[in-house]
Order: structure tokens, then C-alpha cells, then sequence
């Protein structure tokens, strides 16, 4: 139980609670929208339901400016609660000392994505006169808070369901190359063919998008997204450490790295995100969006940065690791 | 978000600023505190693990009936040749109930010839070797706090110390340690060892207990168990047992302070929200104005947002900032009486500036957010006013 006591656990959970009162109001609104939102009727209710949409619009901005600080901040958690907890390092250990925290970890990420797609649904609406995807911003948005509710349950069950006294692995273990966990063999794919996949995964991504054929540019950035972290995982990082046996994609984000990890994953989520998020709204909400640009930005950004680690590597020391 | 919206928002919080100083104060009191907590209570952390670092790495007590006796002086030689082990020294020391002040000294004995067991020690010894090395009366060396309370007593070059026995010891006071960092020292009196002996009824074959010495670390733990099994009637306390209760006290009292926190945190809620729905007639006209010259709800929820942050941020600031000053300008006066005790004889210290950046971010993340949420729904009422109702 002592784990829970933390003052870090228990903003967190502070700060949910607080979100989680605000998203259940803006649900209320989004289903009373959904069932009886009509631009032309002139009722009092219709008047009412128009001035709730600015509401929960404003909370559901919020939310997502909110969740976005507060992730970093669980990474920052699980980074410091390594110390509590006996052999985890960094928050590969934490994250492993229960059964939850994976699944938690990858809900909290998807989320991010939801509200941020909802935020560009949304940003087209308000340059529109007639409102038309006003409705259908907030169905969708009833099924984001279902996810909202998923990542609330998983996060007290994790918290919970950690014992600071029992012995959890290490990076060096889960990550290991015999390991049999599901993640450690992800990363066994060899770096004679991921490493490639990658390059040519990102040239790929610049051609669709230059073509615009946007489907399969969000397809490719969503596989992008997984084969960037594996490749981080089984190749680059261990040019970030300098040291062929630590496969980890943690202690990037600790201070004896410079917290590089926080500048590669940011650039990794923006430009992804904007990738995916163009196909998502083009074909399930129909929306037409141009954000190629920033995508393309973001990834040459993150290919580029992460590049530099085995280059430099090359250059001081003449070999290869 | 454009720059102009933002200038906006500053010059029309400048007019209402008076409206607004009591969130500013109640918000930047409790960064304040929640700061200046946090700061002291790691500035003693570190004190305290400097002088855990220059604590012996074992000592070795006699128990008897669960209770500590004296041990004797020939145990320090047989641990001494246990390998690992650079020096084991028997120490005599005990406390001195000073009946005046309702106050306990510590007084330790060493032998004034030879090297001390403690740096500490052996610096202050150096400084007055002249005095003492032409001295043949019972004399002492005082702590600062030690040195002013006999000196309120009108006792200024000597004490009468009462033995167990009833006898007067007339002890000359030859200086005292001049320290900066004094939590350790504070009431300290080293005088030669025999004089101990007499004052506590310690006879030459015993001492109070015996310290150990071990320059490796890793070796620490296997020493420990072999003097568990060498001496069964002893207790063996190693540095690293000091330094987990330590921790544990500590951590008690800042999560103490922070789960009282929390209450006067959620009282801050509600005034936040209560002040922010109380909007004056003048902030309904300025809402109509814009929206009548064709602002949309969207702006006005935006200098909403806006104002919210730079309330949260300055007052974060403020906050931070007389914290700091506060603490280690100022040296926390009144409160530091919290993590200190209240014994007559405090330690005076001074708190060793340390920044700690993480409990920053967790009072930032606490406190700045919530204060913008707290807004929300607030901000929505006053935007979605209609202009002609305010207008008429």
C-alpha cells in the first residue's frame, strides 16, 4: 500500500478525479446533443443545447491540454517510483509490477490520439457556419469518454495491484533476447531487417503523402509509429547508451540521458498523429484536412534525430556497435 | 492563441485587479506553504544525510533484558581483528540532566592525546590543543547551544557538574565549537575521558559502547552478521539502519503535511469557483460590448482561459518565490519549529539551499490546472450571455 501514498500518485489521481467530474458533465451534454441537436429549430431547448456545445467543447480542449501534461507526468512517475519499488530501474520495472500497467500505459497513449483527433474535428466545425459535424463531434466523443472511463478503472487497479515488496525485472530483463514476454519479442524482429523497414517505411510515408493517397499514408503511419519504437527499442537506443546489451525505452527519459526520450517521443507523437489523423477523419467522419505538411515535418524530424545517434557514434569511434 | 488577445486580457485585468487580489493572495498562501514545507523539510534531509555519512558504520551495543548496559573495553580489541575491519573504538558517553533549563546534555569522553572517532572532534580538539595541553582540572569543551544556556545560568568559565555519587566536579569550560552546521553539535560537551568515568560511575573496563569502522561499503552487511554471532548478548546497528529511519520519519511528516493540504485545497476550489460566478455588472456590460461588436462565444472563452493562466501563473510564482526567500533568506522562521521539536535546547542550524525542481513540478501540477478548472464552467456562464440582455 505504500506505493499509493506517494504525493505523486495522489495528484495524479487527483487530477483524474477533477477530469473525470468534468468529461461525465460533458457527457451528459454530448448525449442530449446527439439525441436532439437541430440546427432548424427555433425551440428553447435547441437554444439551450447550442449555448452547452461552447461548454463542453471547452472541456473536452481542456481535457486534452490536461491529459497531455499529465502523461509526462505519469512517465515522470513510473521514472521515480523505481526507486521505491525492489530491482525496477527505471519505469520498465514499474510498469511490468503488475499485470495492468502495460494495458494502462497503451490507453493512456490511444486517448491522447482520441482527444486530439475530436480536437480537429472539432477546430473545422467552428470554421463552418452551419455547424454541420456538431453532431457527429459528439457521438464520437461518447465513445471516447467510454475509453476515458476504461483508462480511469485500469489506473486504480494498477496503483493498487502493485506490491512494493515484490520483486519486479528490470529493463535488462524484459527486454532481454531470450525473453519470452510479448514486447521482448517485438523487439527480436533482427535490426538487419528492421532497421531497413524503417528507412524505407519513412520514404514510403514522404512519397503518399506528396501523392496525397491518404488512406494508406495513415496506414503507414500507424505501423511507422510501432516499428519507430521497436527500432528504438532493439537498435538506436542502444546508441543513446552507448552499449549494445541495454534495450530499453525508459531510461531514455531519465537524466543521464539529457531526457532525450521526452524530445524523440514528442516529435514521434506529433507527427504520427497528424498522419493518422487525416485518414481518420477523412474516411470515418469525412473530413477533408491538409496537415501532410507538419506530418512530414515532425517524422523527418524524429528520423533525423534519431539518426544522429549511431552516425555520431561512427564518427568518434570508428566502429559500429 | 494571438498575442493580441493576450494583451487584451492583461489591460482588462488591470482594471479589475482589486476584484481579483483575494485569489492572488489565497492562491500564492498556499503555494507558499506548500513550498516552503517541502523546501525545509529536504533542506533537513540533506543536513541529516551529511551527518549520516560521517556516522560510524556499525556500533555495537550490550543488551541486557532489552535494555542497553556498558560493554567491555576488550571487545573493541577482538573486533578489531576481524578483517574488513580498519578500527573499532570504545566510546564513553551518556546524558547530563541539567536541571535549570529541564534540558539533557550529551557528554562524550575522549582521550585528548590521540585521534578522535570523529572529524568533528578531532578539528575542535586541535583548535584549543594549547589551552588544554597545560590544563590538569577537569575541563570541557561546549556545543553553541550548550555554551549559551550555561552562560544565561551565569555559569561562564565553569559548571559544577553532580556526580552519581553527590560530588561536585568543577569542570572549566575551555571553548566551544563554532560551527555552522551545528544540528549535531549542538549539545555536545567533550570533555577528557576519566573525567566521564567519575561523573557516570563508568569504571576502566567498560565503555558505553563500541564503534567500527569499515572502509568498504559491501562489507558492511557480512561484518554485521559476524558480530551478531560473535557477541549474541549485543545489538548491532549498522548506518544504513540509522538512515531508513531517518527517511521514514521524514516522509511521515511532509505526507502529514500534504494530506492537511488537501483539505484546505479543496476549499480553495470552491472560493475559486465561487469568485469566479459572481460576475459584477461591469463584467457583464464588457461581455455584452464585445459580443455585441461581433465577438463569438469561442473568443470570450478563450480571454477566459487566457486571464485564468496568467492568475494561476503569477500567483505560482509569487508563491515560489517568497517561499524561496522565505526559507532560505530568512530561514523559515516559526515554521521550522514544526520539523525541529520542541525541546529547550534546539538545534540552530541553518537550512543548506537546496532547490528541488521535482516537488516544483508536483506543486505546479497541482495547484495550476486545478485553478483553470475550477474556472471552467464559470467562464462558459458569463460567455454565453446574451448581448441585448445585458445591453438594455
Amino acid at each position: 500500500m505504500s506505493v499509493l501514498l506517494t504525493p505523486e500518485v495522489i495528484i495524479l489521481f487527483i487530477e483524474d478525479i477533477l477530469l473525470f467530474g468534468f468529461n461525465t458533465i460533458a457527457f451528459v451534454i454530448a448525449y442530449r446533443i446527439y439525441k436532439n441537436f437541430n440546427l432548424n429549430s427555433t425551440s428553447n431547448e435547441q437554444y439551450t443545447l447550442e449555448k452547452q456545445t461552447y461548454l463542453a467543447s471547452y472541456i473536452i480542449k481542456f481535457s486534452l491540454y490536461l491529459k497531455i501534461i499529465s502523461f509526462l507526468f505519469f512517465v515522470f512517475t513510473l521514472d521515480k517510483l523505481s526507486n521505491v519499488i525492489p530491482g525496477a530501474m527505471c519505469g520498465v520495472g514499474v510498469t511490468t509490477a503488475s499485470d495492468y500497467g502495460i494495458y494502462l500505459l497503451i490507453f493512456k497513449m490511444l486517448n491522447i490520439y482520441l482527444y486530439g483527433f475530436w480536437l480537429l474535428i472539432n477546430n473545422s466545425d467552428m470554421k463552418r457556419e452551419d455547424f454541420p459535424f456538431t453532431k457527429i463531434k459528439f457521438k464520437y466523443f461518447l465513445f471516447i469518454y467510454f475509453f476515458f472511463v476504461i483508462e480511469l478503472i485500469l489506473q486504480s487497479l494498477y496503483f493498487f495491484d502493485i506490491n512494493p515488496q515484490e520483486l519486479v525485472s528490470c529493463c535488462g530483463t524484459v527486454f532481454n533476447e531470450v525473453s519470452t514476454s510479448a514486447v521482448g519479442r517485438l523487439t527480436q524482429i533482427p535490426n538487419i531487417i528492421s532497421v531497413p523497414l524503417f528507412y524505407s517505411l519513412f520514404l514510403l510515408l514522404i512519397f503518399t503523402a506528396l501523392k496525397k493517397t491518404v488512406l494508406l499514408n495513415g496506414v503507414l503511419n500507424f505501423v511507422f509509429a510501432i516499428i519507430s519504437i521497436t527500432t528504438l527499442i532493439s537498435f538506436f537506443g542502444t546508441y543513446i547508451y552507448e552499449l549494445p546489451t541495454h534495450h530499453c525505452p525508459f531510461c531514455i527519459l531519465q537524466s543521464d540521458y539529457f531526457y532525450v526520450g521526452y524530445l524523440l517521443y514528442t516529435l514521434l507523437f506529433v507527427g504520427t498523429f497528424f498522419g493518422i489523423g487525416i485518414a481518420f477523419l477523412k474516411y470515418l467522419i469525412k473530413i477533408p484536412l491538409d496537415y501532410h505538411k507538419i506530418s512530414i515535418g515532425f517524422n523527418t524530424a524524429y528520423v533525423v534525430s534519431v539518426s544522429f545517434f549511431p552516425i555520431n557514434y561512427y564518427l568518434n569511434n570508428g566502429v559500429w556497435l | 492563441m494571438n498575442f493580441k488577445l493576450i494583451d487584451f486580457t492583461l489591460k482588462s485585468l488591470k482594471r479589475r485587479l482589486t476584484k481579483k487580489l483575494s485569489v492572488i493572495f489565497i492562491f500564492s498562501l498556499i503555494v507558499f506553504l506548500l513550498v516552503s514545507v517541502f523546501s525545509i523539510s529536504s533542506s533537513i534531509k540533506k543536513e541529516l544525510e551529511i551527518s549520516v555519512n560521517a556516522l560510524p558504520e556499525i556500533i555495537v551495543q550490550k543488551m541486557s533484558g532489552g535494555r542497553q548496559t556498558v560493554i567491555p573495553v576488550d571487545r573493541a580489541y577482538e573486533i578489531a581483528t576481524i578483517p574488513g575491519v580498519q578500527n573499532a573504538y570504545d566510546r564513553v558517553w551518556g546524558y547530563y540532566y541539567f536541571v535549570n533549563d529541564n534540558v539533557n546534555f550529551t557528554v562524550v569522553g575522549l582521550d585528548f592525546d590521540l585521534e578522535a572517532y570523529k572529524q568533528k572532534y578531532s578539528d575542535i580538539i586541535n583548535l584549543y590543543a594549547e589551552a588544554t595541553d597545560t590544563i590538569d582540572a577537569p575541563f570541557m569543551i561546549v556545543g553553541s547551544g550548550v555554551y549559551k544556556m550555561l552562560e544565561d545560568n551565569f555559569y561562564k568559565n565553569f559548571y559544577n557538574f553532580r556526580t552519581v555519587t553527590g560530588e561536585m566536579l568543577e569542570t572549566k569550560i575551555v571553548g566551544s565549537f563554532t560551527d555552522v552546521s551545528a544540528m549535531e553539535t549542538n549539545d555536545v560537551i567533550l570533555m577528557p575521558v576519566n573525567y566521564v568515568r567519575e561523573l557516570f560511575d563508568i569504571s576502566e573496563n567498560y565503555a558505553t559502547d563500541i564503534v567500527v569502522r569499515i572502509p568498504n561499503p559491501e562489507e558492511i552487511e557480512i561484518i554485521k552478521q559476524k558480530l551478531n554471532s560473535m557477541f549474541p548478548d549485543s545489538r548491532i546497528v549498522s548506518r544504513l539502519d540509522i538512515e531508513a529511519s531517518y527517511q521514514n520519519i521524514f516522509d511521515y511528516k511532509s505526507g502529514l503535511f500534504l494530506a492537511l493540504l488537501i483539505v484546505a485545497f479543496v476549499a480553495f476550489f470552491i472560493l475559486v469557483y465561487d469568485n469566479a460566478s459572481g460576475l459584477s455588472i461591469e463584467d457583464r456590460r464588457e461581455i455584452g460590448i464585445l459580443k455585441a461588436v461581433g465577438w463569438q462565444v469561442e473568443n470570450i472563452l478563450q480571454i477566459k482561459f487566457i486571464e485564468g493562466s496568467l492568475i494561476s501563473l503569477f500567483s505560482f510564482f509569487l508563491g515560489t518565490g517568497t517561499a524561496l526567500f522565505y526559507v532560505y533568506i530568512l530561514q523559515a522562521p516559526i515554521l521550522r519549529n514544526l520539523f525541529t521539536g520542541a525541546s529547550n535546547l534546539k538545534p540552530t542550524f541553518n537550512l543548506i539551499p537546496v532547490i528541488n525542481f521535482e516537488i516544483l513540478i508536483l506543486i505546479f501540477i497541482l495547484t495550476v490546472p486545478v485553478y483553470i478548472l475550477a474556472t471552467v464552467i464559470p467562464s462558459w456562464k458569463s460567455s454565453v450571455i446574451d448581448a441585448d440582455e445585458v445591453m438594455r
